[in-house]
């Protein structure tokens, strides 16, 4: 029943971070919708839990394997570093709003790190910044929408 | 206050655990030259398992209600000749789409001794880099050209899979890409993500460049044009070219895409 659950988890944020290639794919303004990335952002501020840590591997293992021209276990780390650093930032600080929007700046930043470490700051800041703006609406109109229908 | 720290920290190990795991397969998969992140690829057809099957596409029910009234049953067998039709219109469109796009290549290419296989645009990764059909089953390479329909130059395969491959575009971080003006002066090409740097590696007398070619010296398959530098702002120094070009345009679903390949 328990490796049922973890392979499902992890099936469902697969076909997550499919989803968010998908819609980027769409895209053509300088920002993205990250929709992978705030539900790690929600599991490491909400629903942090050790039990996650395999379906949140596996899941960056195929998306290395399928998706990625970068060595396996790139977008893994990254993934796991994002969810360690959320909970960190809001266990350790207040679960208040500059936190959060810290956090998801930080934890976008760690995200984009392949693209940030290879071209030069006029390439991503602009998209960045508009990119924290437009991911912290949904990351927060998330947030309530479960608080409410929980 | 010191044990609620250690709890706090303690929450982590599993997680520091997956993270150095995760390095040490970064690291295993860099000294193997990427055999480790291979290995899951070459085993699966990931885009063709994707696909919706036909028969979800068509009204499969019908032999649930054969003992129902001739009406029903006609009904029925009506709504799935019309779902075929569908199916139908729809492959049509696609075909139909298919041969306008060859037509304008052929007006534009003049090699008919190639292969041009049709590709589209699946997803864009994280890193800007297009996923296009088609991979080892069309026996694509990395390296092999990606075209468009007025024979000009893309980008190029980065790494092929099984049904599937990774383009490096001009917007892609590693696009690297050597081409050849009308002179032979050789021009490494290298990308910013919103410019396009054009770098001529040897000293050339010549005072303006023009238009840019593949050639099978760089183990491309055959000359096809690259991009036209005339119009654009040239810089000259010791004899040495430097010439910057925006990217402006990206592409998109409508784009058509072909992959030349020798017959």
């Amino acid at each position: 029943m328990k490796v049922i659950r973890l392979i499902s988890i992890s099936i469902f944020l697969f076909i997550l971070c499919l989803f968010e290639n998908y819609v980027n794919t769409f895209i053509s303004l300088d920002f993205g919708v990250y929709i992978f990335l705030i539900s790690l952002l929600y599991i490491g501020t909400e629903l942090f839990n050790q039990n996650l840590v395999i379906p949140i591997f596996l899941t960056g293992i195929l998306y290395d394997s399928f998706f990625s021209t970068y060595y396996l276990g790139l977008y893994t780390s990254i993934f796991l570093v994002v969810v360690v650093l959320s909970n960190f930032a809001v266990s350790r600080y207040s679960k208040s709003t500059v936190i959060y929007t810290t956090t998801i700046s930080l934890c976008l930043l760690i995200y984009k790190l392949p693209i940030i470490l290879e071209f030069d700051l006029d390439y991503w800041l602009t998209g960045y910044l508009t990119s924290i703006i437009v991911n912290s609406l949904i990351f927060f109109f998330l947030k309530r929408t479960l608080r409410n229908s929980v | 206050m010191r044990s609620t720290q250690v709890v706090s920290i303690r929450k982590y190990v599993v997680y520091f655990l997956f993270i150095l795991l995760s390095g040490l397969l970064t690291a295993v998969d860099y000294f193997s030259n990427k055999t480790l992140s291979n290995f899951i690829p070459e085993r699966v057809n990931l885009i063709s398992n994707f696909q919706i099957p036909d028969r979800l596409l068509q009204n499969e029910f019908s032999s649930l209600t054969s003992s129902r009234a001739d009406l029903v049953a006609e009904n029925i067998r009506l709504k799935e000749e019309l779902s075929n039709l569908r199916v139908l219109y729809v492959k049509n469109q696609e075909l139909q789409d298919n041969i306008d796009s060859y037509e304008l290549l052929i007006k534009n290419i003049s090699d008919f001794e190639l292969t041009y296989y049709a590709t589209s645009l699946i997803l864009k990764n994280s890193t800007d880099e297009y996923i296009i059909s088609g991979g080892r089953d069309y026996n694509f390479e990395p390296g092999d050209l990606v075209i468009n329909e007025t024979g000009y130059i893309v980008g190029y395969l980065g790494e092929v899979f099984n049904d599937y491959s990774i383009l490096e575009s001009f917007n892609s971080t590693n696009f690297n890409f050597r081409a050849l003006d009308e002179n032979n002066n050789i021009f490494e090409v290298n990308s910013n993500g919103k410019e396009l740097i054009f770098s001529s590696l040897e000293s050339t007398f010549i005072s303006k460049v023009g238009m840019l070619y593949s050639d099978i010296t760089f183990g491309h398959i055959n000359k096809f044009p690259f991009y036209d530098l005339q119009s654009y702002e040239q810089t000259k120094l010791n004899n040495k070219f430097t010439v910057i070009v925006p990217i402006e345009e990206m592409l998109t679903y409508q784009s058509n895409l072909f992959i030349p390949k020798s017959k």
